[in-house]
């Protein structure tokens, strides 16, 4: 267990003499045995083994040996996979109070089972307004979250995970300007600071001279310049994608496109721009029959892009975790979605890394989440069968090394059997 | 023997010369007809519009071959409930509250993006319905989703069936009797007594008993093919109570062919009295119900429950737009995962939903004499990661992958 | 039976003599249920509880045959005779005092006292740290007759957001330079603000806690967390979902104080029964009734009844009803229970408290009768 306080007394006892420190804590070992641990990243392991200790992925194989005391979760005849990442979500605890999400977030809100049940271990959570807001201004609220159903401890991971850009594609002219000239002096005060750096290290500063600082909004876009948070441009159509991808070529920040529609019109300049799309292969604009340029959606786009070499992740059509009763149309059927790309003639891997690590480096968590690898987070899903395949169903699903969903036990998808 | 071969040739051009010239003949991995057991691998002759014959056959000469040898072909899938067979404005018209003069037939748009769509998914029928805005919104027309220029060309069957709308909807909007089910019911009723009532007093004219010729109510015309069981009539319902009071009303009083349509929000729980009946049950778009009505914590799989209570007669529906019209298999899909079996789901898009609107003598299944409606995929159709490559609408190629691929898929919300 | 019950009550005395009540059925709360006991009364306290019990020379001897002597209720989380407390608020008037708007001259109080509630935490309506709360027992018609103490506990109302947990944070941090402060020489004197945080921080009163949910509860342990070095006694106030934090606050047995109601499990139409998960969970729990309405505080024990009827157990359901309660209140050793040297506030019932068809016949507050049911 990552979360826990010590127990206290809470009464009007005088303080008891002072104890020696506690003994350091020993580690909690659990593995995940013979099932095809899918890593994701390095590959499949047949009928091999996930050793946590405590929060973290401590060994991954076929041959690993377990310490004394572990506890063995014998998974044989099913898959191990990194926990989902949605890329965007709404709901999910998210509070509406003003200020930071990691304040007003509820962490026994019931949509967060839902997404448990459906897989999915973290989420780029916003909450509050709408999208636009002025330029280079944070998104009313963002952040990183994982489900950790019942506590606080360890659930926001990163805020603000992202900036939103969209005046930069929806925005008037002197919008844009504003966004032109704070990436300028941003780019110039990191010039500025590696000069000062440069002079430090030759001793050449001048007495009493100060690191330079930047002032709001350019110390926002420095860090965006530095990719120390990520910026996200709605870019739907052709167009606002040029356009975004002109504002990417010149200041060079790390950049994901979300709500893409026609980035299989231009591949590979999305290739060479290196920027990240988040894609909904479902998303439905008709081809603009009065043109004779390529438009529209395609479902295509994600195979497309793939061959151009464009990272992307996934996202279905609305990212909720819904009770409402439709089917397949949100983050309770994430890998649906993906299988919807591979419709499109997407292969399996990538669709796999849609809605995994590539969701993970979009949301700049990557260092934690996204694939089974020794010291990464045991964010962690059993499935009985394929992800893509329309009947498979979540058994159990970790996070931080915690069960938090086990499908025999919740009372939800229990008594769904599988005809094989 | 230098003659043999030539012995070989008389005899091929002896052998029938037309056997195979204007035929279609489709050879696939799996043929899934939805009447009785899978040919794997089969054949399919399609000639003049429809389905000569088919199993394992021999490919006859002269014949044009489309061969897709890991590909399964199904039936064309049917839809029950659409609402996109023309501009979604023209869908509801809310001044009465019964409008049975009213029909979607002078609404069809053939040139809709959004038929397009359906074709590309596989979707060769739809019953193009008015909405649930009124009580009564009028008649809906069976019709193809491609292969005709004009809308008449489109029509497979005007009327296709009556639309009446029993709950939520209608209580929208007040102003005439029916804002409350007490209104809906009686207006419903004193409808169908007249109906009935002109029917009979037709009927009895038509067949000599009667020698006084009846006033023509051009209102009241089609209403008469339900009381002859020419075409049903397809109610919007939700919860029990509604499909109890569907049940009781349409079918046990007035003795009409109908289809329940939508029944979720723990409408399953009549679903004891729909099968004892032996109604058919329309699903959709909402496939399961986990907090609205049952609140026992459990995700039920709406189809599944209603066949578990003995509603064989199951189809499937999108409503579109809400869930897009190309998405019906997608539904199917959806209806397998949460406990419907596969079969079944297959079923509900393709034979079931073809024998409630009554046209099950053209379509549903591929059997000898039935319309060649069908569509190739490239595997499993249920498996989301597969897909049509080639529909065919009467014999006709309406959709084919290889001639550029359908670009759009998706939208609704 | 009826006839010698209002005999006996006829003869009850106005507090300052001595007065044995004998061959009554005794509930503790502290301790074991008594069959045909003995309860002395001198000077407004308890004097002597239990069994075989001589009555004192001079003293007056009543036989108490056919009742139930029961503690006094306590609402710790009370707004009698004032409007809804304003909510939505983060502002920080730690120096505020209920007091200051109490307004003895309603109907509310006099009503108050035939309700059986004995003591009742009144609580100052305001923002994150909303002030100082009173404790008071119904009988006389005075603000000062009335308010046993002016400055029982110190109310603060939690939201989950940025800004209430700030004005918390910065209170609380206000608090410990002020008690580090009062340990210079010389020490000063802390101002009117900082004084209620320091006795709060000191452990000399407890610190109420409003939860609107199980999110406010774990938010709040969050911004407690840098403070767990002072000893304190919190009180947590929960409302909505709060029993989903059980767990969380079980863990530091925190005192919870809730309503008797039934809530649903999500999704289902499963009754939850919140004070059987906090007990469960470890946590001592108090009731509250949901109103200071007579009807309210009138159905209280019944609701109580209901909860019991749902899995607390008996013992902890009393105990809820008065015991935990004065603890909250930091009244533990005053009153909640009959034990000797505690107040004299008692309810004389005509049946077992839980007890679907009980009335109460009479109510003595500091030995006094305040109330006699009809």
């Amino acid at each position: 267990m990552s979360f826990l306080l010590a127990v206290l007394v809470l009464a009007q006892e005088p303080p008891k003499k002072e104890e020696t420190a506690p003994p350091p804590k020993k580690p909690a070992y659990a593995a995940l045995v013979g099932g095809d641990v899918h890593t994701v990243t390095r590959g499949v392991h047949r009928g091999g083994t996930v050793l946590l200790r405590d929060s973290k992925i401590h060994r991954v194989g076929t041959a690993v040996e377990l310490p004394e005391g572990t506890v063995r979760i014998d998974v044989s005849g099913k898959r191990v996979l990194p926990g989902f990442v949605a890329v965007s979500a709404r709901g999910l605890g998210a509070g509406t109070a003003a200020g930071k999400l990691a304040d007003s977030i509820d962490p026994f809100q019931e949509s967060i089972k839902v997404a448990l049940a459906a897989g999915i271990t973290s989420a780029h959570l916003e909450a509050g307004g709408g999208a636009f807001f002025g330029p280079g201004s944070a998104a009313a609220s963002n952040a990183v979250v994982k489900m950790t159903y019942g506590s606080l401890d360890g659930m926001v991971i990163l805020e603000p995970a992202s900036v939103s850009l969209a005046s930069w594609v929806n925005g008037s002219s002197s919008e844009r300007y504003d966004i032109r000239e704070n990436f300028r002096k941003a780019r110039d005060f990191i010039e500025a600071e590696r000069d000062f750096e440069r002079r430090r290290a030759d001793n050449r500063l001048k007495p009493n001279e100060a690191p330079p600082k930047a002032p709001a909004p350019v110390d926002r876009y420095v860090r965006q310049i530095k990719g120390e948070v990520v910026t996200r441009i709605p870019a739907a159509g052709t167009e606002q994608i040029r356009k975004a991808l002109e504002l990417v070529g010149e200041f060079r920040f790390k950049a994901v496109l979300t709500g893409v529609v026609e980035g299989w019109t231009l591949p590979d300049e999305l290739g060479l721009a290196r920027a990240y799309c988040v894609l909904t292969p479902r998303a439905k604009l008709h081809a603009d029959r009065s043109s004779n340029r390529p438009s529209g959606s395609s479902i295509e786009q994600a195979a497309i892009l793939r061959k151009a070499g464009v990272k992307f992740a996934i996202l279905p059509p609305s990212p909720t975790a819904g009770t409402g009763g439709i089917a397949g149309r949100d983050l309770g059927y994430l890998p649906m979605e993906a299988a919807f790309a591979i419709k499109g003639g997407l292969d399996p891997q990538t669709a796999l890394e849609a809605i995994t690590i590539t969701a993970a480096e979009i949301c700049g968590v990557d260092a934690r989440l996204g694939s089974i690898e020794e010291g990464k987070d045991a964010d962690l899903v059993v499935l009985d069968g394929d992800p893509f395949d329309f009947r498979t169903l979540v058994d159990l699903t970790f996070v931080d090394g915690k069960l938090m969903y086990d499908r025999s036990k919740a009372g939800s998808f229990r008594h769904l059997k599988r005809e094989k | 023997m230098r003659w043999l071969p030539l012995l070989g040739l008389l005899a091929a051009g002896a052998a029938p010369q037309g056997k195979g010239a204007g035929v279609t003949a489709i050879r696939a991995g799996i043929v899934w007809t939805a009447a009785g057991p899978a040919y794997s691998p089969g054949v399919i002759l399609v000639e003049g519009g429809r389905i000569r014959d088919l199993g394992r056959l021999e490919i006859p000469a002269g014949a044009e071959l489309l061969e897709f040898p890991e590909a399964w072909v199904t039936p064309g899938l049917v839809d029950l409930h659409c609402h996109i067979g023309g501009m979604i404005r023209d869908i509801n018209d809310m001044v009465h509250p019964t409008n049975p003069e009213l029909s979607t037939r002078p609404t069809i748009d053939p040139d809709s993006e959004l038929l397009k769509d359906a074709v590309a998914g596989g979707v060769t029928t739809v019953l193009y319905i008015p909405g649930s805005g009124t009580n009564l919104s009028g008649f809906g027309t069976l019709m193809h989703t491609a292969g005709g220029k004009t809308a008449a060309e489109l029509i497979v069957r005007f009327p296709g069936a009556m639309k009446v709308a029993q709950a939520w909807n209608p209580e929208r909007y007040g102003g005439d009797l029916g804002m409350s089910r007490m209104g809906m019911w009686w207006g419903l009723r004193k409808l169908l007594a007249e109906a009935r009532s002109y029917h009979e007093t037709w009927e009895a004219f038509e067949s000599g008993r009667s020698k006084e010729r009846p006033r023509a109510e051009p209102r009241l015309e089609l209403m008469r093919g339900l009381f002859q069981r020419k075409w049903p009539v397809i109610i919007h319902t939700a919860d029990a109570r509604d499909v109890m009071g569907t049940v009781r009303m349409f079918h046990d009083e007035f003795k009409l062919p109908c289809i329940i349509s939508h029944g979720e929000f723990g409408g399953f729980r009549s679903a004891g009295e729909i099968a004892r009946r032996g109604l058919p049950a329309n699903i959709g778009p909402r496939q399961y119900d986990w907090t609205s009505m049952m609140f026992d914590g459990k995700c039920y799989g709406i189809a599944a429950e209603y066949l578990k209570a003995g509603v064989e007669r199951l189809s499937i529906n999108t409503d579109s737009p809400v869930v897009p019209q190309e998405e019906l298999i997608f539904q199917a899909s959806m209806a397998a995962r949460l406990g419907l079996p596969e079969e079944a789901a297959l079923r509900a898009v393709t034979i079931e939903p073809a024998r409630a609107v009554m046209i099950d003598d053209r379509l549903g299944s591929l059997e000898k004499g039935k319309d060649a409606d069908l569509v190739i995929w490239s595997g499993n159709p249920l498996d989301v990661r597969q897909r049509a490559l080639l529909t065919m609408i009467g014999g006709r190629i309406v959709y084919d992958e290889r001639r550029g691929r359908r670009v759009t898929m998706g939208g609704g919300w | 039976m009826r006839l010698l019950a209002l005999a006996v009550l006829a003869c009850l005395p106005s507090g300052e003599e001595e007065t044995a009540l004998t061959n009554v059925r005794i509930i503790p709360v502290a301790s074991g249920e008594i069959e045909g006991g003995t309860l002395v009364v001198r000077g407004g306290k308890i004097a002597a509880v239990g069994k075989g019990i001589r009555p004192p020379a001079g003293a007056r001897v009543v036989d108490g045959t056919g009742l139930t002597v029961f503690p006094g209720l306590v609402h710790p989380a009370s707004r009698l005779g004032l409007g809804e407390a304003p909510a939505g608020l983060s502002g920080v008037t730690p120096q505020n005092l209920v007091y200051d708007e109490l307004n003895p001259s309603l109907e509310a109080f006099a009503r108050a006292r035939g309700t059986g509630v004995t003591l009742f935490g009144v609580q100052p309506g305001g923002g994150a740290v909303a002030g100082q709360g009173l404790a008071l027992k119904p009988g006389p018609d005075t603000r000062e007759g009335l308010v046993a103490d002016r400055t029982a506990f110190l109310r603060l109302s939690m939201q989950s957001s940025t800004a209430v947990k700030e004005a918390l944070r910065q209170a609380f941090e206000g608090g410990r330079k002020a008690l580090e402060a009062e340990k210079k020489t010389p020490a000063p004197k802390p101002d009117d603000r900082n004084l209620p945080l320091v006795r709060f921080l000191k452990g000399e009163i407890p610190g109420h806690v409003s939860i609107a949910g199980a999110a406010d509860a774990a938010h709040f342990l969050q911004v407690w967390e840098r403070f767990e070095e002072f000893k304190v006694r919190i009180v947590f106030l929960a409302s909505g979902d709060s029993y989903k934090a059980a767990e969380l606050l079980g863990a530091r047995k925190a005192l919870v104080v809730v309503r008797p109601d039934p809530a649903f499990a999500p999704f289902t139409r499963d009754r939850v029964n919140p004070a059987a998960e906090f007990a469960r969970a470890g946590c001592v729990v108090a009731f509250a009734p949901g109103g200071d309405t007579p009807e309210a505080l009138e159905t209280h024990l019944f609701l109580a009844s209901q909860a019991v009827k749902h899995g607390l157990g008996r013992g902890a359901a009393l105990r809820a009803l008065t015991l935990s309660g004065a603890e909250a209140l930091g009244w533990e050793k005053r009153s909640g229970s009959i034990e000797a040297g505690k107040d004299a506030d008692l309810l004389l019932l005509d049946g077992d408290p839980l007890g679907a068809s009980t009335r109460v016949r009479a109510v003595w507050v500091d030995g006094r009768e305040v109330y006699r049911g009809d």
